[in-house]
């Protein structure tokens, strides 16, 4: 997956200079929401942004309708949405029930590729946006011969998105550097994986010596009512992982993530009440 | 018919001999000049990756402290301080306000003394609007918006924007920067006061440590050297000088897909490898190549394989003395050893 610096930050930019100063985050009560929006809040604050709201639901529930009042009741200029799985359905489907459509509300979602429209009904998602490194959309050799052969492997009727493209081009990363040291041992391949690139369809990918993530290009699309994204932003090159955002120290991000844990009972999801 | 029966029997035994001798002589020789082959080019190639690592590790680590040492310099206090007074007076006074020459006297000397003992060539603050509220270049480049002005395509303004836009130190590529008159990269990493972003600091780097570096041929040879270029359109353009094109920075190409200079190609398409194939010059070389992300740069170290190979063409030429002198001694003792059998037989059957 993408570090903060790759998908998350690049895209509250965007909706900041975009969409509008006044954001609601909703997510789904585990680490990764928690820890981006806690990104989001400290970048939003930098920007002299404003948060109307940030409301969280359990994993796989589906009791949107006080959180989705919360927002008709705010209306902010933007919903960054960091809900994860099934509860999208349920989230969406309320939200519109509610009459927030795209062109009043966008969201900016960070777990909805296009897979998942096939899910949620591309009409009812189109004009709203997602943050990836990866759309099936993007032009160029490399990425057609990539959706073409999978096509041909998983039907006319599949599609390809990022975590798909990320699987793919990481198990190259992975043979590459099986190749090069002629072994599967675990320490060994961790070493030589550094410094591995490989042409990816989404561009040139490169596993960082120091921290191990991957240089990424990012990326913003629209939903189209196709399903398909139409790219509105891209970054110019791939960007460097920098997986402890400028705002806080090293130190004070270890803290949070541990205090998230410790306070859901040495779990990284909210186990909900027992 | 007893010359005849005589030669035969001698002529046999000499053919024979030379057989069970020479085959095995020659395919020994054979095994041996492949191996010593083999073993050789694995060596000329390790001693290309380890090079190739070498360099690659020197450029980068000269990059990431560029990196760092902008990113410590945002987080002082005085940066943050300059650019508030500085956004200050540019934004209410104008650019020439009178009060400006006050900030830049309070300022100024600590820039200066940053750019030259870091050696930058430049330092810019820039606030968020993209206007470079202060240069250590002085009034050249000063004022000039990076969205609208002359300078809005350069890598300048795309490090800017891409610093806003990821929250993080970004470096840019090397490019032709007109104020410079000559190729520059650029480190620019956003500036916060009060917890609040207010513009972006960015550095200017010239390009002659890395040339330094390209152009260091330890361990490569007569003819070996190193070859940085990226991928601009269909083409990959050469980026630096190179040891047999010192004019080769930003005009010698080669077009993707051509048949030659495969390694350059690749390397500049984010692909690693390592071979025996043609180079730029038509000439046959044993390369490795590689990618460095910092500056989408693809990497290659070289040496030609007439220098690589020359110990295996000198091995060539003695196993050749070698097994002349062997054919010929053989030869000889297969004869008299023949002769020596031969002629007893051939005796006894006259006198029978």
């Amino acid at each position: 997956g993408a570090a903060a610096n790759q998908q998350l930050i690049p895209a509250v930019k965007w909706c900041f200079d975009h969409l509008g100063r006044k954001f609601f985050l909703i997510g789904s009560d585990y680490v990764f929401p928690r820890t981006a929006n806690a990104i989001i809040k400290d970048h939003l604050a930098a920007l002299k942004g404003e948060v109307l709201g940030e409301e969280y639901i359990l994993l796989g529930s589906t009791e949107v309708k006080r959180v989705v009042g919360k927002i008709a009741q705010t209306r902010p200029d933007v919903i960054l949405n960091t809900i994860n799985g099934d509860t999208n359905v349920s989230f969406f489907k309320e939200l519109r029930a509610a009459g927030i459509t795209p062109k009043e509300i966008p969201t900016m979602s960070f777990s909805i590729a296009e897979d998942e429209l096939r899910t949620l009904g591309a009409a009812e998602m189109a004009g709203d946006y997602a943050s990836w490194n990866y759309f099936q959309s993007i032009p160029g050799d490399t990425n057609t011969a990539f959706v073409k052969s999978f096509k041909r492997k998983y039907g006319q009727q599949r599609v390809t998105d990022d975590p798909m493209e990320a699987a793919y081009f990481g198990v190259h990363l992975w043979a590459q550097a099986v190749r090069d040291v002629g072994s599967v041992d675990v320490s060994a391949v961790r070493q030589a994986i550094k410094n591995q690139s490989f042409n990816a369809p989404e561009g040139i990918v490169y596993i960082d010596a120091e921290n191990q993530h991957t240089w990424k290009t990012v990326r913003i699309g629209k939903i189209m009512p196709d399903g398909q994204f139409a790219i509105v932003w891209t970054s110019d090159k791939p960007v460097r992982p920098v997986p402890y955002p400028i705002f806080r120290l090293r130190s004070e991000w270890q803290t949070f993530l541990h205090d998230l844990y410790r306070g859901w009972g040495e779990k990284w999801a909210n186990p909900g009440r027992r | 018919m007893r010359i005849l029966k005589k030669n035969s029997i001698a002529t046999q035994l000499s053919l024979w001999f030379l057989l069970v001798a020479l085959l095995p002589l020659a395919l020994v020789t054979y095994m041996t000049y492949r191996s010593s082959e083999n073993s050789l080019t694995k060596e000329v190639m390790n001693s290309l990756i380890a090079i190739g690592q070498r360099q690659s590790n020197q450029i980068e680590a000269y990059l990431r402290e560029r990196e760092r040492s902008v990113t410590i310099l945002a987080h002082s206090t005085a940066m943050g301080d300059a650019m508030e007074k500085l956004e200050r007076v540019f934004y209410t006074k104008g650019p020439n306000a009178v009060a400006r020459p006050d900030v830049e006297r309070e300022f100024g000397p600590f820039a200066a003394y940053y750019q030259e003992a870091s050696g930058y060539e430049a330092l810019y603050l820039i606030p968020l609007d993209g206007d470079i509220a202060f240069s250590t270049k002085g009034g050249r480049i000063f004022g000039i918006n990076l969205r609208r002005g002359p300078y809005r395509d350069s890598e300048l303004t795309r490090v800017f924007e891409r610093s806003l836009m990821s929250m993080a130190t970004e470096l840019s590529d090397f490019a032709y920067f007109e104020p410079a008159a000559e190729p520059a990269a650029f480190v620019a990493t956003p500036l916060f006061r009060g917890g609040f972003l207010v513009g972006i600091v960015a550095v200017e780097i010239n390009n002659e440590e890395v040339y330094r570096l390209v152009n260091d041929y330890t361990g490569l040879g007569r003819t070996g050297e190193m070859v940085v270029a990226s991928k601009v359109g269909d083409k990959a353009v050469f980026l630096t000088p190179i040891r047999h094109d010192p004019d080769a920075a930003f005009r010698r190409t080669v077009p993707i897909g051509a048949k030659w200079a495969a390694d350059v190609q690749e390397a500049v398409q984010g692909k690693k490898g390592s071979g025996t194939l043609t180079d730029y010059r038509g000439k046959e070389v044993l390369a490795i190549w590689r990618y460095l992300p910092y500056l989408r740069w693809g990497m290659v170290v070289k040496i030609d394989t007439e220098e690589a190979f020359a110990p295996i063409a000198r091995l060539k030429i003695l196993s050749s003395i070698i097994g002349m002198l062997t054919l010929l001694l053989v030869v000889l003792a297969a004869v008299f050893v023949a002769r020596s059998f031969s002629y007893p037989i051939v005796r006894l059957t006259e006198m029978t």
